[in-house]
């Protein structure tokens, strides 16, 4: 066992290790990038040190007050609640998204290894451990159980600790069954991809929630300025004095009791509260609970391990006829491309989401904008207006085009190869993936800016207008030097994968925001110029239109050096796809 | 001799890695052409050089009687690959690909509906048409690669290991077809490991060892150059010198 942990520690230290080797990429661009990219961990797991730190200062420091006098009590279980519910959640979602990530781990090769299978599952389990949040969780109610035994006695401390040992082991319980359940899911890449959609759409909607509440924010202000006046006239002998004993049974309604992390706070609440005896129900609550987890855990890890490889059948999808027309304007072979790349985009999770998800960010905005006020701090009412709505859209519209403009052929992998073995000009695949790249921004942002309409309809024509051409201008600008990026900073990457194993060249990925910065900023400064200073949003419109052209002339231009500097890269850019 | 392929000093390095060494093949039309080679040793180099995904070094290269450096797109209409990596959009279904080569070729779509559908039946692969190609097995992913460079009627076919991983059925269909498309005037160059395949269908054999080229030129040539009745495998282990290495003894394998 402690043999096959000693193996376990070596092999994830070495997968560490080995992400900072310099790779074959032929590029010293790349080569510096990928090392920088690299640095994001070591810089959080030295961030991680005094976070565990300063959890364990809070901790002992929690732990040593909670059984002494005053009335702080529920804040402080208020605020391991919050810790609680913060790594529980961590725990489930956290192997879901390291799977929509792409990160999946070869569970082949640890089965042909001799290693028993409990084995495995305890290793898996023990890992989980060392998962940030855990190791701030763990280090924080540890050093409670201390400050609990120095403030409450031996007693009580063993009890805590009993019950932190407890709660740590149940998300690492937790964590390796959500493990081995987005094994089972994401094997099959369907039902992966289907459970990366939903996951990444509840994790965006839910970041929408805030502005409900913010909505109600001023409601909630007012009341809380009332219920002060009211306790100010209020004479003061009236005040409840502070609790003694006793208020750990108040601490929780009943039907919250079972909830496993609750069963944590319990028992530190009754041992701070009433002492050790009081504290053994709801810590054998809690072991018992977590010895269930780890038992269903290590089921289903199990039956993992027994169908390591197991696909689900093949969907047959014969007969149908496939709708390809030629796109007018462009020569067959640019209209294959363009097709070709709608159709890659659009088949993955983040296409699909990009398509789906954002009229609905538009649409919650708009409602949530109208209920909000229209002056004052929280003036985002703004956004009610219809006008202001649509940019908003068109902006998601265009930044969602990172990955099919800024590594544009990359992101075919094999099949750029296909491209390059097929009789396509330079020119031909150029303009087949602007051509691409303008029928997926256009499918984004069209949806947007109907949505907008609906929701805030009204406003002046000229201004709808010049949103849609600002939208335009930004993506004619964006396409040429896009496919200089995508040519000159080609990065292997899956359009399937969210994350870095799914996103471009982290250069080219800044560059494209500087351009389209800097073909937007002028839009919105002229359209400005156009309504205070002219006060005319007809006048504003021209203006805009006049960038536009502008940016036209200057993308044609910078598409002619863009087909020379593809011509030239073609051969760099098939062994990036071919992940060399 | 009518060549399909032609090249003079055909050299491709990378840094100082010699990975091709200044061949000269001259590949008949008609004919079927194997290009032998131990792990390593240029076939896949070569060949991608061949197709224009990598610029050589240095040589030139004639095929089909037009310079790939000079008019490649030209080339390509002509051409037909089975690259080592199938060269396919995972997330193009079976018969969105066939569309997209066809089309990239100009056909017809009443032209690319109607190969589309001959092919996909013979290559068993109509039950599979609107599967993403990402769902594939590997061997039906070789068979869609073989579907796609066959559609647009190609002069000459380049297959880097078209057998491997391919079914018996599978392996005397794509032999069967081979046949019937050398038999119509067409030439087809492919690499294999397999060297009993090689000697049952070829009649032309390049040996290509360490970027160079050892020998080439007719099966029975190659064999009375070796002294006649001997095997491809003997012939082949014999031009790359690996006939005579003993396996150490290695006792510890005992069983």
């Amino acid at each position: 066992m402690i043999r096959t942990a000693r193996v376990m520690a070596w092999l994830r230290w070495r997968l560490l290790l080995n992400l900072l080797r310099p790779t074959k990429k032929r590029d010293t661009l790349e080569r510096a990038s990928r090392a920088l990219q690299a640095l994001g961990p070591i810089f959080l797991a030295l961030l991680m040190v005094p976070a565990v730190l300063l959890t364990a200062a809070i901790g002992g420091a929690a732990g040593y007050l909670l059984p002494r006098e005053g009335n702080f009590h529920q804040n402080v279980l208020v605020v391991i609640r919050i810790w609680l519910a913060f790594g529980m959640l961590l725990a489930v979602l956290a192997p879901f998204l390291r799977m929509a990530h792409g990160s999946t781990p070869n569970l082949t090769r640890f089965l042909l290894l001799p290693i028993p299978v409990k084995v495995l599952y305890a290793s898996e389990a023990l890992g989980a451990l060392v998962d940030p949040w855990l190791l701030i969780l763990g280090s924080g109610s540890l050093t409670l159980s201390a400050g609990m035994a120095l403030s409450r006695g031996a007693a009580a401390g063993a009890v805590t600790f009993l019950g932190a040992l407890g709660i740590l082991s149940l998300l690492s319980g937790l964590g390796a069954l959500a493990t081995s359940l987005a094994h089972l899911i994401f094997r099959n890449r369907r039902r992966g991809e289907i459970a990366s959609l939903i996951l990444l759409g509840f994790v965006a909607l839910a970041g929408m929630v805030p502005a409900f509440f913010t909505s109600q924010a001023q409601r909630l202000e007012e009341r809380h300025r009332r219920t002060k006046a009211e306790r100010e006239d209020r004479p003061r002998s009236a005040e409840p004095r502070p609790e003694t004993r006793g208020w750990s049974k108040e601490s929780s309604p009943a039907w919250a009791r079972a909830y496993p992390p609750e069963l944590y706070v319990q028992t530190v609440a009754r041992s701070a509260d009433l002492g050790a005896g009081a504290a053994l129900a709801p810590l054998a609550g809690l072991l018992l609970t977590a010895g269930l987890i780890h038992a269903v855990g290590a089921g289903v890890y199990r039956r993992l391990l027994e169908t390591p490889e197991v696909q689900s059948p093949r969907r047959a999808g014969a007969g149908r006829a496939v709708r390809w027309e030629r796109i007018p304007g462009l020569s067959p072979a640019a209209s294959a491309v363009a097709q070709a790349t709608v159709r890659l985009v659009h088949r993955t999770v983040q296409g699909k989401l990009s398509l789906f998800l954002m009229p609905v960010v538009v649409l919650v905005m708009g409602v949530v904008g109208r209920t909000l006020p229209k002056e004052g701090p929280l003036a985002t009412g703004m956004f009610s207006e219809g006008v202001a709505l649509a940019t908003l859209g068109t902006l998601f519209a265009l930044l969602s085009l990172e990955s099919a403009t800024l590594n544009q052929f990359a992101m075919d992998r094999a099949g750029l190869t296909l491209s390059f073995l097929a009789p396509i000009s330079d020119r031909d695949l150029v303009i087949g993936k602007a051509a691409g790249g303008a029928l997926l921004a256009a499918s984004r942002g069209i949806p947007c800016v109907a949505v907008a309409v609906l929701v805030a309809p009204g406003g002046s024509l000229f201004l709808w207008l010049a949103v849609l051409v600002a939208g335009a201008a930004a993506f004619v600008g964006l396409a040429p030097c896009g496919t200089l990026m995508s040519a000159v900073l080609p990065k292997s990457m899956d359009i399937g994968k969210i994350g870095q194993a799914g996103k471009p060249h982290p250069i080219a990925s800044m560059l494209g925001m500087l351009v389209l910065l800097s073909v937007l900023g002028p839009s919105a400064g002229l359209s400005v110029l156009g309504l205070l200073v002219f006060k005319s949003p007809l006048i504003a419109f021209l203006l805009v239109l006049a960038w536009a052209g502008v940016v036209t002339l200057v993308s044609v231009l910078l598409f002619r050096v863009a087909v020379r500097v593809v011509g030239r890269r073609r051969e760099n850019l098939a062994l990036v796809c071919q992940g060399r | 001799m009518d060549l399909a392929l032609e090249t003079r000093g055909l050299r491709r390095t990378f840094g100082d890695l010699v990975a091709v060494d200044g061949i000269d093949l001259a590949v008949p039309r008609g004919t079927l052409y194997g290009f032998l080679g131990p792990n390593g040793a240029g076939k896949s180099t070569t060949i991608k050089c061949l197709t224009g995904l990598l610029r050589p070094s240095a040589g030139t290269m004639r095929i089909l009687g037009i310079d790939p450096l000079q008019d490649p797109v030209a080339v390509k209409r002509k051409v037909g690959v089975v690259p080592e990596d199938l060269a396919l959009f995972d997330r193009l279904t079976g018969a969105e690909t066939l569309t997209f080569v066809g089309m990239v070729h100009g056909l017809e779509r009443a032209t690319i509906r109607s190969r589309s559908a001959e092919l996909l039946e013979l290559m068993d692969l109509t039950a599979a048409s609107g599967t993403l190609v990402a769902d594939y097995s590997h061997g039906m992913r070789k068979k869609m690669a073989l579907a796609a460079a066959l559609l647009p009627g190609p002069n000459l076919l380049f297959l880097d290991e078209p057998f491997e991983g391919i079914d018996a059925i599978a392996s005397r269909q794509i032999k069967d077809l081979l046949h019937a498309f050398v038999g119509r005037g067409g030439t087809v160059f492919l690499t294999s490991h397999i060297l009993e395949i090689v000697e049952r269908l070829c009649s032309y054999v390049g040996v290509i060892d360490k970027g160079k080229l050892v020998a080439q030129g007719s099966l029975e040539s190659l064999r009375a150059g070796a002294g006649g009745g001997r095997t491809l495998e003997e012939i082949f282990l014999q031009l790359v010198g690996a006939g005579d290495e003993r396996v150490p003894a290695m006792e510890w394998l005992s069983g």
